[in-house]
C-alpha cells in the first residue's frame, strides 16, 4: 500500500483528517538550509520543535533538508555538526522522516542514523532512471532508505515500470503536480534557482523564468489513475493549503487531469 | 582532419611543446587563472594559479599562431548570485579584463549567464560547458538561441549514434566531444561533482575542504560493477574515425591537472588511432599523471584521508570490438542488454585478483568518512585539497 507526501498545514480540520498512510512535509524555520530561497520565501510555514513534538504522536512527520548544494560547507566541522544537530533535533522531536537530496548527506544519514529516521530522497537528486540505482549500491547500508522521488526528466512509463522492478525494497514515489521538462537544462537552472540562496533579485527572475519557458514546461505523464501500489507527493512548502487539498481530492477521485501545477502559484 | 580543444596545465611549457609538435592540430586551449571569483569545472590549487601577466603571454603567443585560449568560466553552484546587481558588475570588469588581455571565447554553464554575456558583448565567443549537459538536439537548440557560439556535449551522447546524426544535421556549428573520461553511463553523482569542483574553484568568504567524494564513487562502482567501464562514455583511440566519419571532428582533451608528459602521450595517442591495450593510461579518471601532490594518500587505510592505491583499483582496458555500440539502433537502456558485461569479461584484467580486497577497502574506508573526527582531520593543515598523487 503507497503513502502520501503532503504539506503539513497547521489548522484543526487538516490535522483531524484522515491520516492513515499520510506523511506530512514541514520544517523548521532555524537550520542549515534558512537561506534556501525557497524555504526563505515559505519561512511562514515553518513549524517549531515544539509544535513538531506535540503533532508526532499523531502523524507521521517528514522534515523537508532537500537544499542540494551548500558550497562544500557540509565537508567544514562547523557545516558537519550543525547538519548533524539538525538531525538530532528532527529525531528527538518525533520526525519518522527526511527529505533529503545531498549525497553526502544521505550517506551520513545512512552509516550514523540508520536507526533513528528513515530517508525520502528528492526528486533533486535526479534519479530518473533504472540504472541509476547504482547511486545506492556503492552505499554500505540503505536500510533505512524508504522512498525515492523519481526525477520525471526525460522519465515516461515504459521506464518507470522498468525502475519499479529495479528499485527492489526502496520504493519509488511519484510527484503529481510540478513542472516538468525534457529539456533538462530548462528544468536544472529552475532547480538551481528554487534551492539557491535566498536574495532580493531571485523571486523576479523566478517569475520571469518560468513565463519564458513555459513551452519547455510539461505534467507529469507517468501515471493515469490512481494507484494504491504507488506512493505520491503532492503540494510543496509555501503553497496555500486548498491547491494540495484540491489536487488530493482530483487523486482520489481518480480525475488525475484536473490536478494543477503548484509552482506557477508557489510564487505568486 | 581531427582538431583539439587541449587543456591548459598551468605549464608554459606544454604551450610551446604542443604547439611546435601538434600545431596543426589544435582548435584552442582551454582553462582559467587558477581560483578567480566565479569558478570552474576544476578544484584548483595554489601551483597552477598564474597572474594576469602570464596569461596575456600566453595569449599574444596564441593570438600569433591564430589559436583561441577558451577561458573557462563553467561553475553550476552560482546559488542565484548571478541575478545580483553586485554580482554582473564584478562579472562585466572581470570579463572586460579578460577581452582586454586578448580572450575571445569563454565557456559558460549558466543560462541566464549566457544570455547576459552575449548581450552585453556580442563579440565574444561562448562555448557551451559540458557541465550543461546538452543531450538532445532540442537542448542544443535551446543554448543556440540564448547566444552560444559552439558546444562541447555531454558524455551521454557518446554512444547514442542516432541522436549524434540528428544533431550534426541540424546545425553546423562546432560541436566537440571529450573521448578521454571514463564517464558512468547517466551518472548520478554529477550534479554533486560538478557542483562540488566549482564551488572549490571560486573565491568565497569561507574557507571548505575538499576530498575526492564522488570521484570515489565512480571509481567504486567500476569495483563493484566492471561492465560499467564499457558502458561508461568514453572514446578508444581506434573508435575515433567512426565519429569523425559522422561529422565529429573535434575534441576536447582532458584533463587540466595533468602533466605535461602525460597530455602529450594523449595526443599523441589520440592522433595515431591505433592502441588497443592499456586505454586505462589514457582516461583522465584512471591513468591520467597528476601535477598535484598530495600527502593526504599516504598512510595506513584507516588513517589517511584518501588512501587512493588502496581505494582505486585500475584494471588493464583492451579494445573490445562491438558495432552496435556505433550504430543508430544503440539506445541507453541497459537493462535487458549483457553486451557490456560480456565485454568487461574479455576486455579486463584486474591485477592479481583484487576487486573483493578493494570493495572491502571501500566500505572501511566509506564507513570513516560520514565521523566527526575525518571531518576535523580533514579540515586540518593548509591543505584544503584531496585529489591525485
Amino acid at each position: 500500500m503507497g503513502e502520501m507526501l503532503l504539506p503539513l498545514y497547521l489548522d484543526e480540520s487538516f490535522m483531524d483528517s484522515e491520516s492513515e498512510g499520510r506523511i506530512y512535509l514541514t520544517r523548521f524555520e532555524q537550520d542549515f538550509q534558512k537561506d534556501c530561497f525557497l524555504f526563505h520565501e515559505a519561512r511562514d510555514y515553518a513549524i517549531s520543535p515544539e509544535e513538531a513534538r506535540s503533532i508526532s504522536g499523531r502523524h507521521q512527520l517528514c522534515y523537508a533538508y532537500d537544499m542540494f548544494h551548500f558550497e562544500n560547507r557540509e565537508f567544514t566541522v562547523e557545516g558537519y555538526q550543525e547538519i548533524c544537530k539538525d538531525i538530532e533535533s528532527m529525531i528527538d522531536t518525533g520526525f519518522k522522516y527526511i527529505l533529503v537530496s545531498n549525497p553526502y548527506i544521505i550517506e551520513l544519514l545512512c552509516n550514523e542514523y540508520s536507526k533513528d529516521i528513515r530517508v525520502i530522497v528528492s526528486s533533486q537528486l535526479e534519479i530518473n532512471q533504472a540504472h541509476s540505482k547504482i547511486f545506492f549500491d556503492v552505499l554500505n547500508n540503505t536500510r533505512n532508505i524508504s522512498y525515492v522521488v523519481v526525477s520525471q526528466n526525460h522519465l515516461h512509463k515504459q521506464e518507470f515500470e522498468e525502475m519499479r522492478r529495479t528499485f527492489g525494497s526502496i520504493g519509488l514515489m511519484v510527484e503529481l503536480d510540478r513542472l516538468i521538462s525534457d529539456n533538462q537544462i530548462v528544468h536544472e537552472q529552475f532547480n538551481n534557482m528554487i534551492y539557491g540562496y535566498y536574495n532580493d533579485s531571485v523571486k523576479c527572475h523566478l517569475k520571469e523564468y518560468i513565463e519564458e519557458n513555459r513551452r519547455y514546461f510539461r505534467k507529469q505523464d507517468l501515471v493515469d489513475q490512481f494507484d494504491e501500489n504507488i506512493s505520491y507527493k503532492l503540494g510543496e512548502i509555501g503553497v496555500e493549503k486548498k491547491l494540495p487539498e484540491k489536487n488530493l481530492r482530483h487523486l482520489l477521485n481518480n480525475e488525475l487531469e484536473e490536478i494543477q501545477v503548484i509552482d506557477y502559484d508557489l510564487w505568486q | 582532419m581531427i582538431k583539439f580543444a587541449l587543456p591548459y596545465n598551468g605549464d608554459m611549457d606544454f604551450i610551446d611543446r604542443s604547439l611546435y609538435v601538434y600545431g596543426n592540430y589544435i582548435e584552442s586551449y582551454f582553462g582559467n587563472l587558477g581560483i578567480d571569483d566565479f569558478g570552474g569545472g576544476r578544484a584548483q590549487t595554489q601551483n597552477i594559479v598564474k597572474q594576469e601577466n602570464e596569461l596575456k603571454a600566453i595569449l599574444d603567443k596564441l593570438n600569433t599562431a591564430g589559436i583561441d585560449f577558451n577561458y573557462v568560466i563553467n561553475n553550476n553552484g552560482l546559488m542565484n548570485e548571478e541575478f545580483t546587481e553586485k554580482y554582473q558588475e564584478r562579472y562585466l570588469r572581470f570579463i572586460n579584463k579578460l577581452v582586454d588581455l586578448g580572450i575571445r571565447k569563454v565557456t559558460l554553464s549558466n543560462p541566464y549567464l549566457i544570455q547576459y554575456t552575449k548581450q552585453k558583448l556580442p563579440a565574444l565567443k561562448i562555448s557551451a560547458s559540458v557541465n550543461l549537459k546538452t543531450r538532445s538536439w532540442e537542448e542544443l537548440e535551446y543554448l543556440i538561441q540564448l547566444g552560444i557560439d559552439e558546444a562541447t556535449l555531454h558524455y551521454d551522447l557518446i554512444k547514442n549514434f542516432a541522436e549524434l546524426i540528428r544533431i550534426r544535421s541540424k546545425t553546423d556549428i562546432l560541436l566537440k566531444l571529450i573521448p578521454n573520461d571514463l564517464y558512468i553511463s547517466n551518472c548520478p553523482w554529477q550534479k554533486g561533482h560538478t557542483r562540488m569542483q566549482g564551488s572549490h574553484s571560486k573565491h568565497k568568504e569561507t574557507k571548505t575542504p575538499y576530498f575526492s567524494y564522488y570521484r570515489n564513487k565512480c571509481v567504486n562502482i567500476r569495483n563493484l560493477r566492471p561492465e560499467e567501464i564499457y558502458s561508461g562514455k568514453w572514446i578508444a583511440p581506434a573508435d575515433i574515425p567512426k565519429y569523425m566519419e559522422i561529422g565529429y571532428k573535434n575534441f576536447k582533451l582532458l584533463d587540466r591537472l595533468a602533466t605535461t608528459e602525460w597530455i602529450m602521450k594523449s595526443i599523441e595517442i589520440y592522433i595515431e588511432q591505433s592502441r588497443t591495450t592499456h586505454l586505462e593510461e589514457i582516461l583522465g579518471t584512471y591513468g591520467s599523471k597528476s601535477n598535484i601532490h598530495a600527502a593526504v594518500s599516504d598512510g595506513p587505510l584507516e588513517q589517511a584521508l584518501y588512501p587512493r592505491d588502496q581505494l582505486e583499483l585500475i584494471p588493464e582496458i583492451s579494445q573490445v570490438e562491438n558495432k552496435l555500440w556505433y550504430s543508430s539502433d544503440h539506445t541507453d537502456n541497459c537493462t535487458h542488454c549483457t553486451l557490456c558485461r560480456h565485454a568487461a569479461d574479455k576486455g579486463l584484467i584486474y591485477p592479481e585478483d583484487k576487486r573483493e580486497q578493494y570493495i572491502e577497502n571501500n566500505r572501511r574506508w566509506q564507513s570513516r568518512i560520514t565521523k566527526l573526527p575525518y571531518i576535523k582531520e580533514l579540515n586540518l593543515g593548509e591543505v584544503q585539497r584531496i585529489e591525485y598523487k
